[in-house]
């Protein structure tokens, strides 16, 4: 496999907009057509007073949403990281999305960044 | 200087010959004749970058033509490209839908991913595109998972051509006739 370039993605408020509801997928990183990548590091801060669970996949609705990794317990109040070391070398084909177990109260009450190689 | 008037040279790629120099194409059943009028360069990019889609566990994709890929007739071009699989994907490369490259007498050879490390220049899958021979693509998927993409990337440089209309059966007539001519094989033996 070829070896690409890391990025960032935005950091993103799972709750955006201040829209509080059901959870949704939110786009945590737009691949754009004919790239696919690998993740390399995931930053969540959860400020929300209970933990929550994240999964990371593809699907931009509920209905169609598929978690390609394992799901991660993001702690209350606290920084979660996990680096490559910690990840699946999965290899992401579309557009990436974060479905937390509950919506945030707040735009900001957890907020994601991932760090990415684009292949391709 | 004659040793380096072949192509698929190791190292990283070059023009197989310059402007005004002669290249003698095999493209089928004879070497044909042509003068380099122009060159650029090919870079590796997502223009040059072919997917063949999704191709389930241990099979192989439809024949695919790179459309894209086709040079110029009128007036004559060449194209020279090193490509690589950039999915874990074995590539079997063609001239037309038939002609497999890369050939022992019992097998088609394939560009892997593990290719580049033995090969990281990739000059072992150089191959050219003489005016409309379209190269042709199957992609082999060689694990127990359905993939749901495959790509290969191509890169390397474009040749404006003057046909000098002559053509012969052997090396040895073409360099008593044309020397000094570099030697290039467009097509499979």
């Amino acid at each position: 496999m070829e070896r690409g370039f890391r990025v960032a993605s935005p950091r993103v408020g799972i709750a955006v907009g201040g829209v509080i509801g059901a959870a949704i997928p939110t786009l945590l990183y737009a691949l754009g057509t004919g790239r696919t990548a690998h993740l390399k590091k995931i930053t969540v801060y959860n400020g929300q007073i209970a933990d929550i669970i994240l999964q990371i996949g593809a699907g931009a609705t509920a209905a169609t949403f598929a978690p390609s990794i394992p799901a991660r317990r993001c702690i209350t109040v606290l920084d979660n990281n996990w680096d490559e070391d910690e990840l699946p070398n999965h290899k992401f084909v579309a557009d990436i999305y974060g479905l937390p177990s509950a919506a945030a109260a707040f735009p900001n009450d957890v907020q994601v960044q991932l760090e990415l190689e684009i292949d391709g | 200087m004659a040793a380096d008037m072949y192509y698929a040279k190791p190292g990283p790629i070059t023009p197989i010959a310059l402007a005004g120099q002669r290249i003698a194409v095999w493209a089928g059943a004879q070497w044909e004749a042509f003068r380099i009028k122009y060159l650029e360069p090919l870079p590796r990019g997502s223009p040059l970058v072919f997917d063949l889609g999704p191709i389930i566990a241990l099979q192989d994709s439809n024949p695919t033509q790179l459309a894209n890929l086709v040079m110029s007739t009128d007036p004559p071009e060449l194209a020279q490209f090193r490509f690589y699989p950039i999915d874990d994907v074995e590539v079997n490369l063609r001239r037309g839908q038939s002609d497999q490259r890369f050939k022992t007498m019992n097998l088609v050879a394939r560009s892997d991913v593990f290719t580049r490390r033995v090969d990281p220049c990739l000059h072992t899958t150089e191959f050219v595109v003489l005016k409309n021979d379209a190269p042709w693509l199957v992609h082999h998927n060689p694990t127990a998972y359905n993939i749901t993409i495959s790509r290969t990337a191509f890169f390397g440089f474009r040749f404006i051509l003057d046909d000098l209309k002559i053509a012969h059966p052997t090396v040895t007539e073409m360099e008593r006739a044309l020397s000094p001519i570099t030697f290039v094989a467009a097509g499979g033996l």
